[in-house]
């Protein structure tokens, strides 16, 4: 055995020897890594998009500003890379340094030469036919850097770690057991160290948790479960074993405030969906905020959107961290669109409630209290006839990002105004089968549609730009006063941040179930969305008109 | 996290859904396994192929044939892992029994009972060429393609149904072939047959057969008229021997029978 070792070696050695020496000669933006400090510092580096909401405050703004109202008529494709594996595409890409890093369904990861789509490298992880998906499409939203490496996580519940240069594996950890229904689709998060995970699975009655591994070793440095046992805090929302099963998945990327030490994930519904009769109480933490230490995956507090729920208003939307006067004073705060049809203030410190109001319309709650708790209207939950509700299972938003604009804070939320008829049936338990105790018909007429709605930080409505059919799309903010998203019937547009009026559109011929990001290379703006099963970029064309002005 | 199903786009017939709603049963295991497959059908299929099955965004499926079903196992597993490279997903909620269940309901779709009916089809031929219906309508190949064509329109609609979609067309119009009015940038009007749209455009075919396509921007209105048809009735314009052959003849036409001899896509 060690005789073709030292041979391998002795051959070896001089391709290493090359190697270290033209490692010695490049610049440093060569070999770059992606050091923590980068993650923390993004907003400095706005070439690059580094995370799955493009920084931890989750604000989805891109600071580039070459394309800008003056001339984003000008946008046209760049290149168009076509992942040719069927299934949806709904990943947001990330940039580093010129490459591209995408999810292609279900869990394969490619690198991309972001300046010509050609691909540098791709990674199946062989995801085999039979992996339950239960609820959800087969579906990854895309992957986390940190270091030299990419971070991932596959539909049958792995964690894995590729090289960030070769897409060879560093480290592949089991997350959860795929066949009682628990998956991944979710982009991780990186932070100093640790890759914190989030899973699916809650209409599987999984019981739902976030995950925090070593970004080195994969080891697991914490687990935070979503659904607390009998005698800890938040045990007594619930009865009997109900818990066990209680849903709760954690099936977004949450975000992280450094200074704080805290992490904030929003977390899934309980389970079964539509038939709160088998889990009385509130639930908890069930279709809440949580703020987690980020050390130590313990609770440092949590707010409940939804107490009880029976409609599938689950509370993943992507929380937005915003520093901002606060009736008078400077304040941390955290702000979200639920997909209850309420957009809620809070202080991220502390959790406290400070303000919550309707930006769709909804007709289960009278109003929010003084504490944030909903003042129900009788006779809304799921009926064995069938109870019609606004909105809609999918709600008045859904997973798809929303974006923030930290000058005009104002936040850009995909809404969707719709109704459905809710019904409910029995539900038994059985371990990786669907657990949901009834279900939703749409309701599809002349009140039903889409929109792009800007909302001031007290939620008050700035402007809206209506959509033919309700989103699909998440949406991006960029400092060229741009607001760009997409619609299901296949366009992706830009909005002029102050008026939400129309200035650009490109019909891509699939749908837009994805959020746009940004990024530059050698001083030129690059705008990236997936749409059908494709990623499109666009870049501006040769200037036309020497008049143009921003 | 039930993340949001395929919304079904414009052309779900509200009226027909709501008319249609049935109870949904408590527990799949009491029902029987005709009425569990339609309810699972109208909770997971119905929003593309049509609450009746007759099809919308996606195909209809009350034919003989399914054109990928060849058998009763391939429609499972069609159901059970979905068409790769289109919008037919797997129904990776439903277990093997349930997937069982909603395929046998969607092989009975395809059998459509010829009913006896009242009317003589030949001579409702007749009529058929008399009222020039084919200056509109193609059956087997002739005729002029403007509204639906009729060449199986038996399989896929029953004898009321026609019989209103000739007195009364406007309450046929499928949501997606809705009637457009279009007020031009310079004022001109122009009606036509939805045929595609989005938030930024509309496109439509014109009676005389031309598509034309809008930018909502650049026109001054785009209205449409889901009371109106540009079929006109035919109420009154014939008695009720004439309709009942009409109807005969247009319940006879269960595709054509010219096979076609084309190579499979």
């Amino acid at each position: 055995m060690s005789f073709p070792l030292r041979r391998r070696r002795r051959l070896r050695f001089p391709g290493v020897l090359a190697i270290l020496a033209i490692l010695a000669v490049l610049p440093v933006e060569g070999v770059a890594q992606i050091p923590y400090a980068r993650l923390a510092g993004s907003d400095a580096e706005p070439d690059a998009w580094l995370t799955y909401s493009g920084n931890y405050r989750s604000e989805r703004f891109s600071r580039l500003d070459r394309i800008h109202r003056g001339n984003v008529h000008r946008l046209r494709p760049a290149w168009i890379h076509q992942t040719g594996t069927g299934g949806r595409v709904e990943v947001t890409p990330l940039v580093a340094d010129g490459v591209m890093y995408i999810a292609e369904p279900p869990s394969t990861i490619a690198a991309l030469d972001a300046r010509t789509g050609r691909r540098l490298w791709r990674h199946d992880p062989g995801v085999p036919d039979e992996t339950l998906n239960i609820g959800f499409p087969r579906v990854n939203r895309g992957v986390a850097l940190l270091d030299d490496s990419v971070f991932f996580g596959t539909l049958d519940a792995f964690v894995m770690a590729l090289d960030r240069s070769t897409g060879d594996v560093r480290w592949r950890v089991p997350l959860g057991d795929n066949r009682i229904g628990v998956a991944i689709t979710a982009a991780p998060l990186a932070v100093d160290g640790k890759v914190i995970v989030g899973m699916s699975g809650g209409e599987a009655g999984v019981r739902g948790f976030l995950d925090a591994y070593d970004a080195g070793t994969g080891e697991r440095l914490w687990r935070f479960w979503a659904v607390p046992e009998p005698g800890e805090p938040g045990g007594d929302t619930w009865e009997g074993d109900a818990w066990k099963t209680g849903g709760g998945a954690t099936w977004l990327t949450g975000s992280f405030d450094p200074e704080l030490g805290l992490l904030y994930w929003g977390l899934g519904n309980p389970a079964p969906d539509w038939n709160g009769d088998l889990r009385p109480g509130d639930n908890l933490f069930t279709c809440s905020l949580v703020a987690i230490d980020v050390e130590t995956g313990e609770l440092r507090w949590h707010f409940q959107f939804t107490p009880h729920d029976t409609h599938d208003w689950d509370a993943n939307q992507i929380p937005v961290l915003v520093d901002a006067e606060w009736e008078g004073s400077p304040r941390k705060l955290v702000i979200l669109a639920n997909r209850n049809a309420f957009y809620y203030v809070l202080d991220r410190e502390t959790g406290q409630f400070l303000r919550a109001t309707e930006y769709s319309r909804q007709t289960w709650a009278e109003r929010i209290d003084e504490n944030g708790r909903p003042v129900l209207i009788p006779g809304m939950d799921p009926s064995e006839e069938g109870t019609l509700v606004w909105p809609s299972l999918a709600g008045a938003t859904n997973w798809y990002s929303p974006a923030f604009d930290p000058n005009r804070r104002l936040l850009f939320v995909p809404t969707r105004e719709m109704a459905s008829w809710y019904y409910k049936s029995d539900a038994e338990y059985e371990p990786g089968t669907p657990f949901l105790g009834g279900g939703e018909r749409r309701v599809v007429d002349e009140e039903t549609f889409g929109a792009v709605r800007a909302l001031a930080l007290d939620g008050s409505l700035e402007w809206e730009f209506r959509q033919l059919t309700p989103a699909v799309s998440g949406v991006m903010a960029t400092a060229g006063d741009l607001v760009f998203s997409g619609t299901q019937e296949g366009n992706i547009f830009a909005l002029d941040a102050d008026t939400g009026e129309a200035l650009w559109d490109f019909h891509a011929g699939g749908q837009v179930r994805a959020a746009p990001m940004s990024f530059a290379l050698d001083g030129e703006q690059f705008i990236s969305v997936a749409a059908g099963q494709s990623v499109f970029t666009f870049g501006l064309a040769p200037d036309a008109s020497p008049a143009e002005q921003p | 996290m039930r993340e949001e199903f395929r919304y079904p786009g414009r052309g779900a017939p509200i009226p027909a859904l709501l008319a249609a709603l049935i109870l949904l049963p408590m527990g799949a295991a009491a029902q029987a396994p005709e009425e569990q497959g339609r309810r699972l059908f109208e909770v997971h299929c119905a929003r593309c192929h049509g609450l009746d099955g007759a099809g919308g965004e996606g195909p209809g499926l009350r034919r003989e044939n399914l054109r990928r079903a060849t058998d009763a196992e391939t429609l499972r597993e069609i159901v059970d892992r979905g068409i790769p490279g289109t919008d037919m997903p797997p129904a990776s909620s439903l277990n093997t029994q349930e997937i069982g269940a909603v395929s046998d309901y969607v092989l009975s779709l395809g059998v459509v009972a010829r009913v006896e009916l009242p009317g003589d089809p030949a001579a409702g031929r007749e009529l058929y060429e008399a009222a020039a219906c084919s200056a509109c309508h193609l059956v087997n190949g002739e005729g002029i393609a403007f509204g639906p064509d009729l060449s199986d329109i038996g399989l896929l609609r029953g004898p009321a149904y026609l019989r209103e979609a000739i007195e009364a067309p406007e309450a046929a119009v499928l949501p997606r072939h809705r009637t457009v009015r279009i007020v031009e940038a310079g004022g001109a009007e122009v009606m036509g047959m939805r045929v595609n749209e989005d938030t930024f455009s509309i496109q439509i075919l014109t009676p005389a057969g031309e598509h034309r396509s809008y930018r909502r921007s650049n026109v001054r209105e785009v209205e449409l008229l889901p009371a109106e048809s540009l079929m006109m009735s035919y109420a009154g314009q014939f008695d009720e021997g004439e309709l009942d052959d009409l109807v005969a003849w247009l319940a006879s036409l269960r595709g054509r029978d010219d096979a076609m001899t084309g190579e499979p896509e």
